[in-house]
Protein backbone atom coordinates (compact mmCIF):
# COMPACT_ATOMS: atom_id res chain seq x y z
CA UNK A 1 0.00 0.00 0.00
CA UNK A 2 1.20 3.75 -0.74
CA UNK A 3 1.54 6.22 2.03
CA UNK A 4 2.01 9.48 2.61
CA UNK A 5 5.75 10.02 2.38
CA UNK A 6 5.24 8.38 -1.09
CA UNK A 7 2.81 10.93 -2.16
CA UNK A 8 5.17 13.70 -1.03
CA UNK A 9 8.04 12.03 -3.08
CA UNK A 10 6.13 11.83 -5.81
CA UNK A 11 4.80 15.58 -5.74
CA UNK A 12 8.36 16.85 -4.96
CA UNK A 13 9.61 14.71 -7.68
CA UNK A 14 7.20 14.88 -10.80
CA UNK A 15 5.77 17.98 -10.17
CA UNK A 16 7.39 20.14 -11.89
CA UNK A 17 7.59 18.17 -14.97
CA UNK A 18 3.65 17.91 -15.02
CA UNK A 19 3.29 21.49 -14.62
CA UNK A 20 5.38 21.48 -17.79
CA UNK A 21 2.95 18.65 -19.61
CA UNK A 22 0.11 21.00 -17.91
CA UNK A 23 1.31 24.04 -19.47
CA UNK A 24 1.90 22.71 -23.09
CA UNK A 25 -1.93 21.25 -22.71
CA UNK A 26 -3.61 24.73 -21.73
CA UNK A 27 -0.82 27.34 -22.61
CA UNK A 28 -1.25 29.09 -19.49
CA UNK A 29 1.05 29.13 -16.30
CA UNK A 30 -1.54 29.73 -14.04
CA UNK A 31 -4.27 27.46 -15.04
CA UNK A 32 -1.14 24.53 -15.79
CA UNK A 33 -0.59 25.17 -11.91
CA UNK A 34 -4.31 24.70 -11.04
CA UNK A 35 -4.95 21.52 -13.40
CA UNK A 36 -1.50 19.87 -11.68
CA UNK A 37 -2.67 20.80 -8.25
CA UNK A 38 -6.51 19.18 -9.18
CA UNK A 39 -5.42 15.88 -10.69
CA UNK A 40 -2.62 15.69 -7.70
CA UNK A 41 -4.99 16.11 -4.82
CA UNK A 42 -7.84 13.47 -6.96
CA UNK A 43 -4.73 11.23 -7.10
CA UNK A 44 -4.14 11.44 -3.15
CA UNK A 45 -7.53 11.12 -2.39
CA UNK A 46 -7.65 7.50 -4.30
CA UNK A 47 -3.16 7.00 -3.33
CA UNK A 48 -3.82 3.79 -1.55
CA UNK A 49 -5.17 2.52 -4.51
CA UNK A 50 -2.91 3.76 -7.29
CA UNK A 51 -0.11 0.44 -8.05
CA UNK A 52 3.15 0.90 -8.13
CA UNK A 53 3.51 3.55 -11.02
CA UNK A 54 1.09 6.42 -10.34
CA UNK A 55 2.37 8.32 -13.66
CA UNK A 56 -1.09 6.67 -15.87
CA UNK A 57 -3.33 7.49 -13.76
CA UNK A 58 -2.03 11.04 -12.64
CA UNK A 59 -1.29 11.60 -16.38
CA UNK A 60 -5.18 10.15 -16.71
CA UNK A 61 -6.65 12.67 -14.48
CA UNK A 62 -4.71 15.60 -16.02
CA UNK A 63 -6.08 15.16 -19.07
CA UNK A 64 -9.09 14.01 -18.20
CA UNK A 65 -9.46 17.85 -16.27
CA UNK A 66 -8.00 19.50 -18.76
CA UNK A 67 -10.48 18.34 -21.63
CA UNK A 68 -13.54 18.83 -19.38
CA UNK A 69 -11.70 22.53 -18.35
CA UNK A 70 -11.11 23.19 -21.86
CA UNK A 71 -14.87 22.26 -23.42
CA UNK A 72 -16.15 24.73 -20.29
CA UNK A 73 -13.87 27.68 -19.98
CA UNK A 74 -11.97 28.14 -23.68
CA UNK A 75 -13.31 30.38 -25.32
CA UNK A 76 -10.62 32.45 -25.84
CA UNK A 77 -9.22 31.24 -29.85
CA UNK A 78 -11.50 29.80 -32.62
CA UNK A 79 -9.94 26.62 -34.11
CA UNK A 80 -9.45 26.82 -37.99
CA UNK A 81 -8.86 24.89 -40.50
CA UNK A 82 -7.01 27.72 -42.60
CA UNK A 83 -3.63 28.09 -40.96
CA UNK A 84 -1.57 31.17 -41.80
CA UNK A 85 0.94 30.10 -45.30
CA UNK A 86 4.48 28.80 -43.80
CA UNK A 87 7.45 30.84 -45.16
CA UNK A 88 9.22 29.14 -48.18
CA UNK A 89 13.08 29.71 -47.33
CA UNK A 90 14.62 28.31 -44.20
CA UNK A 91 15.95 31.62 -43.25
CA UNK A 92 15.96 32.56 -39.63
CA UNK A 93 12.82 34.77 -39.64
CA UNK A 94 11.21 31.92 -41.87
CA UNK A 95 12.32 29.88 -38.84
CA UNK A 96 10.77 32.15 -36.65
CA UNK A 97 7.52 32.64 -38.43
CA UNK A 98 6.96 28.63 -39.12
CA UNK A 99 7.39 28.23 -35.05
CA UNK A 100 4.97 30.73 -34.26
CA UNK A 101 2.45 28.89 -37.06
CA UNK A 102 3.47 25.58 -35.99
CA UNK A 103 2.71 26.73 -32.41
CA UNK A 104 -0.64 28.29 -33.60
CA UNK A 105 -1.48 25.53 -35.20
CA UNK A 106 -1.31 23.55 -31.65
CA UNK A 107 -3.65 25.87 -29.86
CA UNK A 108 -6.17 25.90 -32.25
CA UNK A 109 -5.96 21.41 -32.07
CA UNK A 110 -8.68 19.93 -30.29
CA UNK A 111 -8.24 19.62 -26.64
CA UNK A 112 -7.92 15.21 -27.18
CA UNK A 113 -5.46 15.56 -30.37
CA UNK A 114 -3.58 18.33 -28.45
CA UNK A 115 -3.25 15.68 -25.55
CA UNK A 116 -1.86 12.85 -27.83
CA UNK A 117 0.82 14.98 -29.39
CA UNK A 118 1.92 16.55 -25.88
CA UNK A 119 2.11 13.11 -24.17
CA UNK A 120 3.48 12.07 -27.84
CA UNK A 121 6.37 14.28 -29.07
CA UNK A 122 6.95 15.88 -25.47
CA UNK A 123 6.45 13.00 -22.61
CA UNK A 124 7.82 10.45 -25.36
CA UNK A 125 5.14 7.86 -24.55
CA UNK A 126 4.53 4.93 -26.96
CA UNK A 127 0.63 5.39 -28.25
CA UNK A 128 0.07 1.91 -25.84
CA UNK A 129 0.47 3.97 -23.15
CA UNK A 130 -1.19 7.03 -24.16
CA UNK A 131 -3.75 4.80 -24.91
CA UNK A 132 -4.11 3.53 -21.30
CA UNK A 133 -3.72 7.51 -20.15
CA UNK A 134 -6.65 8.59 -22.39
CA UNK A 135 -8.63 5.39 -22.43
CA UNK A 136 -9.24 4.40 -25.85
CA UNK A 137 -7.25 1.88 -28.27
CA UNK A 138 -3.71 2.67 -29.53
CA UNK A 139 -5.49 2.13 -32.74
CA UNK A 140 -7.30 5.91 -32.16
CA UNK A 141 -4.17 7.14 -30.17
CA UNK A 142 -2.91 6.28 -33.89
CA UNK A 143 -5.81 8.35 -36.10
CA UNK A 144 -5.40 10.92 -33.72
CA UNK A 145 -1.66 11.14 -33.94
CA UNK A 146 -2.46 11.27 -37.89
CA UNK A 147 -5.06 14.00 -37.70
CA UNK A 148 -3.10 16.49 -35.67
CA UNK A 149 -0.05 15.79 -37.57
CA UNK A 150 -1.92 16.86 -40.73
CA UNK A 151 -3.14 19.86 -39.37
CA UNK A 152 0.16 20.99 -38.00
CA UNK A 153 1.64 20.13 -41.22
CA UNK A 154 4.69 18.02 -40.66
CA UNK A 155 6.71 17.05 -43.40
CA UNK A 156 5.37 14.25 -45.33
CA UNK A 157 8.49 12.03 -44.97
CA UNK A 158 8.22 12.68 -41.03
CA UNK A 159 4.38 11.34 -41.07
CA UNK A 160 5.54 8.26 -43.10
CA UNK A 161 8.57 7.54 -40.78
CA UNK A 162 5.36 8.41 -38.15
CA UNK A 163 3.03 6.20 -39.56
CA UNK A 164 5.34 3.05 -40.05
CA UNK A 165 6.44 3.70 -36.15
CA UNK A 166 5.12 0.05 -34.42
CA UNK A 167 5.36 1.66 -31.08
CA UNK A 168 4.02 -1.21 -28.56
CA UNK B 1 9.44 25.28 -45.85
CA UNK B 2 8.34 22.26 -43.73
CA UNK B 3 8.06 20.83 -40.06
CA UNK B 4 9.91 18.15 -38.91
CA UNK B 5 8.66 15.69 -35.71
CA UNK B 6 12.33 17.03 -34.58
CA UNK B 7 10.92 20.91 -34.80
CA UNK B 8 7.76 19.73 -32.97
CA UNK B 9 9.63 18.16 -30.36
CA UNK B 10 12.21 20.94 -29.86
CA UNK B 11 9.01 22.95 -30.05
CA UNK B 12 7.51 21.41 -27.31
CA UNK B 13 10.87 21.66 -24.97
CA UNK B 14 11.19 25.43 -25.77
CA UNK B 15 7.53 25.96 -24.92
CA UNK B 16 7.86 24.51 -21.26
CA UNK B 17 11.13 25.37 -20.66
CA UNK B 18 10.54 28.95 -20.22
CA UNK B 19 8.04 29.55 -17.91
CA UNK B 20 8.31 29.82 -13.96
CA UNK B 21 7.70 25.85 -13.79
CA UNK B 22 8.73 25.09 -10.20
CA UNK B 23 5.80 22.65 -9.28
CA UNK B 24 3.13 22.34 -6.08
CA UNK B 25 3.38 22.56 -2.87
CA UNK B 26 2.02 19.48 -1.21
CA UNK B 27 -0.35 21.59 0.96
CA UNK B 28 -1.74 23.23 -1.78
CA UNK B 29 -2.34 19.56 -2.73
CA UNK B 30 -3.86 18.78 0.24
CA UNK B 31 -6.25 21.83 0.22
CA UNK B 32 -7.52 20.92 -2.77
CA UNK B 33 -8.22 17.39 -1.50
CA UNK B 34 -10.15 18.66 1.04
CA UNK B 35 -11.92 20.69 -0.99
CA UNK B 36 -12.98 17.94 -3.83
CA UNK B 37 -13.67 15.81 -0.64
CA UNK B 38 -16.15 18.48 0.66
CA UNK B 39 -17.70 18.46 -2.63
CA UNK B 40 -17.97 14.61 -3.21
CA UNK B 41 -19.24 14.27 0.26
CA UNK B 42 -21.76 16.59 -0.21
CA UNK B 43 -23.16 15.40 -4.03
CA UNK B 44 -23.13 11.79 -3.04
CA UNK B 45 -25.70 12.70 -0.17
CA UNK B 46 -27.94 14.25 -1.90
CA UNK B 47 -27.73 11.49 -4.60
CA UNK B 48 -28.45 8.85 -1.96
CA UNK B 49 -31.09 10.73 -0.41
CA UNK B 50 -32.82 11.06 -4.52
CA UNK B 51 -32.73 8.05 -5.34
CA UNK B 52 -30.72 5.23 -4.18
CA UNK B 53 -33.45 2.88 -4.15
CA UNK B 54 -33.13 2.36 -7.77
CA UNK B 55 -30.08 0.57 -6.88
CA UNK B 56 -31.43 -1.83 -4.17
CA UNK B 57 -32.12 -4.56 -5.73
CA UNK B 58 -28.49 -5.57 -6.43
CA UNK B 59 -26.48 -3.91 -3.65
CA UNK B 60 -26.34 -4.69 -0.16
CA UNK B 61 -27.38 -1.86 2.69
CA UNK B 62 -23.72 -0.13 2.53
CA UNK B 63 -24.10 3.57 2.46
CA UNK B 64 -22.84 4.85 -1.46
CA UNK B 65 -18.97 6.01 -1.35
CA UNK B 66 -16.94 8.03 -4.04
CA UNK B 67 -15.19 6.11 -6.40
CA UNK B 68 -12.57 7.68 -8.40
CA UNK B 69 -11.96 6.87 -11.98
CA UNK B 70 -10.55 10.06 -13.26
CA UNK B 71 -12.27 12.21 -11.12
CA UNK B 72 -15.23 12.66 -13.16
CA UNK B 73 -18.36 12.33 -11.18
CA UNK B 74 -21.44 13.28 -11.49
CA UNK B 75 -22.95 16.13 -9.54
CA UNK B 76 -26.15 15.64 -7.54
CA UNK B 77 -28.34 18.34 -9.34
CA UNK B 78 -27.56 16.12 -11.91
CA UNK B 79 -28.55 12.49 -11.04
CA UNK B 80 -32.38 13.35 -10.03
CA UNK B 81 -33.96 10.73 -12.64
CA UNK B 82 -31.21 8.59 -11.66
CA UNK B 83 -29.99 5.57 -13.80
CA UNK B 84 -31.47 2.01 -12.94
CA UNK B 85 -28.63 -0.94 -12.66
CA UNK B 86 -29.10 -3.53 -14.89
CA UNK B 87 -26.15 -6.10 -13.87
CA UNK B 88 -23.49 -6.69 -11.81
CA UNK B 89 -21.10 -9.21 -12.70
CA UNK B 90 -18.48 -10.54 -10.84
CA UNK B 91 -15.33 -12.98 -11.82
CA UNK B 92 -12.91 -14.75 -10.84
CA UNK B 93 -10.57 -16.25 -13.86
CA UNK B 94 -9.24 -14.43 -16.87
CA UNK B 95 -7.71 -15.29 -20.07
CA UNK B 96 -11.54 -16.70 -21.18
CA UNK B 97 -14.62 -15.10 -22.67
CA UNK B 98 -17.88 -14.84 -20.31
CA UNK B 99 -21.32 -15.00 -21.14
CA UNK B 100 -24.21 -13.07 -19.31
CA UNK B 101 -27.39 -12.02 -19.94
CA UNK B 102 -29.93 -9.16 -18.95
CA UNK B 103 -33.13 -7.27 -19.80
CA UNK B 104 -33.24 -3.35 -20.52
CA UNK B 105 -35.63 -0.96 -21.75
CA UNK B 106 -33.23 0.21 -24.21
CA UNK B 107 -31.35 2.73 -25.32
CA UNK B 108 -28.13 4.23 -24.03
CA UNK B 109 -26.02 3.03 -21.12
CA UNK B 110 -22.63 3.14 -19.21
CA UNK B 111 -20.37 0.01 -18.55
CA UNK B 112 -17.97 0.01 -15.48
CA UNK B 113 -15.34 -2.43 -14.85
CA UNK B 114 -12.87 -3.05 -11.87
CA UNK B 115 -9.75 -4.99 -12.97
CA UNK B 116 -5.97 -5.43 -12.46
CA UNK B 117 -3.72 -3.49 -13.58
CA UNK B 118 -1.21 -4.76 -16.82
CA UNK B 119 -4.80 -6.17 -18.16
CA UNK B 120 -7.05 -4.55 -20.18
CA UNK B 121 -10.90 -5.94 -20.69
CA UNK B 122 -12.84 -6.42 -24.22
CA UNK B 123 -16.76 -6.00 -24.05
CA UNK B 124 -19.08 -7.61 -26.77
CA UNK B 125 -22.75 -6.18 -26.85
CA UNK B 126 -25.40 -8.34 -28.60
CA UNK B 127 -22.14 -9.41 -31.10
CA UNK B 128 -20.90 -5.71 -31.56
CA UNK B 129 -17.52 -5.00 -29.76
CA UNK B 130 -16.40 -1.70 -28.08
CA UNK B 131 -13.09 -1.19 -28.08
CA UNK B 132 -10.69 -2.94 -25.71
CA UNK B 133 -10.03 -0.49 -22.39
CA UNK B 134 -6.81 -0.87 -20.25
CA UNK B 135 -7.34 -1.38 -16.57
CA UNK B 136 -6.35 1.22 -14.37
CA UNK B 137 -6.09 1.71 -10.57
CA UNK B 138 -9.92 2.63 -9.97
CA UNK B 139 -11.45 1.14 -12.79
CA UNK B 140 -12.47 2.10 -16.21
CA UNK B 141 -15.47 3.05 -17.48
CA UNK B 142 -17.24 3.26 -20.97
CA UNK B 143 -19.01 6.58 -20.72
CA UNK B 144 -21.05 6.62 -23.76
CA UNK B 145 -20.93 4.11 -25.68
CA UNK B 146 -22.12 5.05 -29.55
CA UNK B 147 -24.12 1.83 -29.65
CA UNK B 148 -27.98 0.94 -27.90
CA UNK B 149 -29.27 -1.40 -25.60
CA UNK B 150 -31.86 -3.67 -26.92
CA UNK B 151 -34.99 -3.34 -25.83
CA UNK B 152 -35.75 -6.48 -24.01
CA UNK B 153 -33.02 -9.31 -23.66
CA UNK B 154 -29.38 -7.92 -24.46
CA UNK B 155 -26.34 -10.39 -24.62
CA UNK B 156 -22.88 -9.40 -23.00
CA UNK B 157 -19.42 -10.96 -23.10
CA UNK B 158 -17.03 -10.09 -21.61
CA UNK B 159 -13.17 -11.10 -21.32
CA UNK B 160 -9.89 -9.94 -19.52
CA UNK B 161 -6.58 -10.35 -20.91
CA UNK B 162 -3.07 -9.19 -21.16
CA UNK B 163 -3.11 -6.01 -22.64
CA UNK B 164 -2.57 -6.58 -26.35
CA UNK B 165 -3.05 -10.15 -26.03
CA UNK B 166 -5.85 -12.32 -27.38
CA UNK B 167 -9.22 -12.81 -25.80
CA UNK B 168 -8.92 -16.49 -25.67
CA UNK B 169 -5.67 -17.66 -23.22
CA UNK B 170 -4.93 -20.12 -20.80
CA UNK B 171 -7.43 -18.97 -17.63
CA UNK B 172 -5.42 -17.77 -14.74
CA UNK B 173 -7.03 -16.34 -11.57
CA UNK B 174 -8.06 -13.06 -11.16
CA UNK B 175 -10.50 -11.34 -9.60
CA UNK B 176 -12.41 -8.93 -11.99
CA UNK B 177 -16.20 -7.25 -11.88
CA UNK B 178 -17.82 -5.91 -14.79
CA UNK B 179 -21.82 -3.33 -13.94
CA UNK B 180 -23.93 -2.00 -16.70
CA UNK B 181 -26.45 0.50 -15.37
CA UNK B 182 -28.88 2.64 -17.95
CA UNK B 183 -28.12 6.04 -18.16
CA UNK B 184 -30.70 8.98 -17.57
CA UNK B 185 -31.16 11.80 -20.40
CA UNK B 186 -28.04 13.53 -19.10
CA UNK B 187 -25.49 10.52 -19.32
CA UNK B 188 -25.27 10.50 -15.42
CA UNK B 189 -25.85 6.80 -13.94
CA UNK B 190 -25.87 5.32 -10.73
CA UNK B 191 -23.70 1.73 -10.87
CA UNK B 192 -22.73 -0.71 -7.95
CA UNK B 193 -19.38 -2.55 -7.30
CA UNK B 194 -20.27 -6.02 -7.35
CA UNK B 195 -19.61 -8.02 -4.54
CA UNK B 196 -19.00 -4.79 -2.17
CA UNK B 197 -22.33 -3.32 -2.90
CA UNK B 198 -21.23 0.40 -3.10
CA UNK B 199 -22.88 2.60 -5.09
CA UNK B 200 -21.29 4.54 -7.63
CA UNK B 201 -21.91 7.68 -9.11
CA UNK B 202 -20.81 8.00 -12.48
CA UNK B 203 -20.86 10.19 -15.75
CA UNK B 204 -19.20 13.11 -17.70
CA UNK B 205 -19.39 15.79 -15.48
CA UNK B 206 -19.90 17.89 -18.80
CA UNK B 207 -22.66 15.71 -20.60
CA UNK B 208 -24.69 16.26 -17.24
CA UNK B 209 -23.70 19.60 -16.87
CA UNK B 210 -20.51 20.05 -14.54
Amino acid sequence: MRDRADFERYVEQRSARLVRTAYLLCRDWGQAEDLVQTALAKAWLAWRRVGDNPDPYVYRILTNTHASWWRRRWRGEVPTGELPELPDQRDHEGEIGARDALRAALIALPARQRGVVVLRYFEDMADQEIAAVLGCSAATVRSQASRALAKLRLDPQAQAAIRMESRP
Amino acid sequence: MTITEQDLRELLERDSGDGPYRGVAVAGVERRARRIRRRRGSALAAVAAAGAGAVAMIATAQPPVAYDWGGVLARAAQVDDIARALIAAEYERGGRTEEVTFKASGGRFLLHAICPEGRQVTVTINGREMSPRACLPGGVVWSNPKMLLRAGKNTMRVSLQVIGGPAEAKPYPARWQVSVAERDGKGCAVTVVPGEGKQVVVGNADTCGG
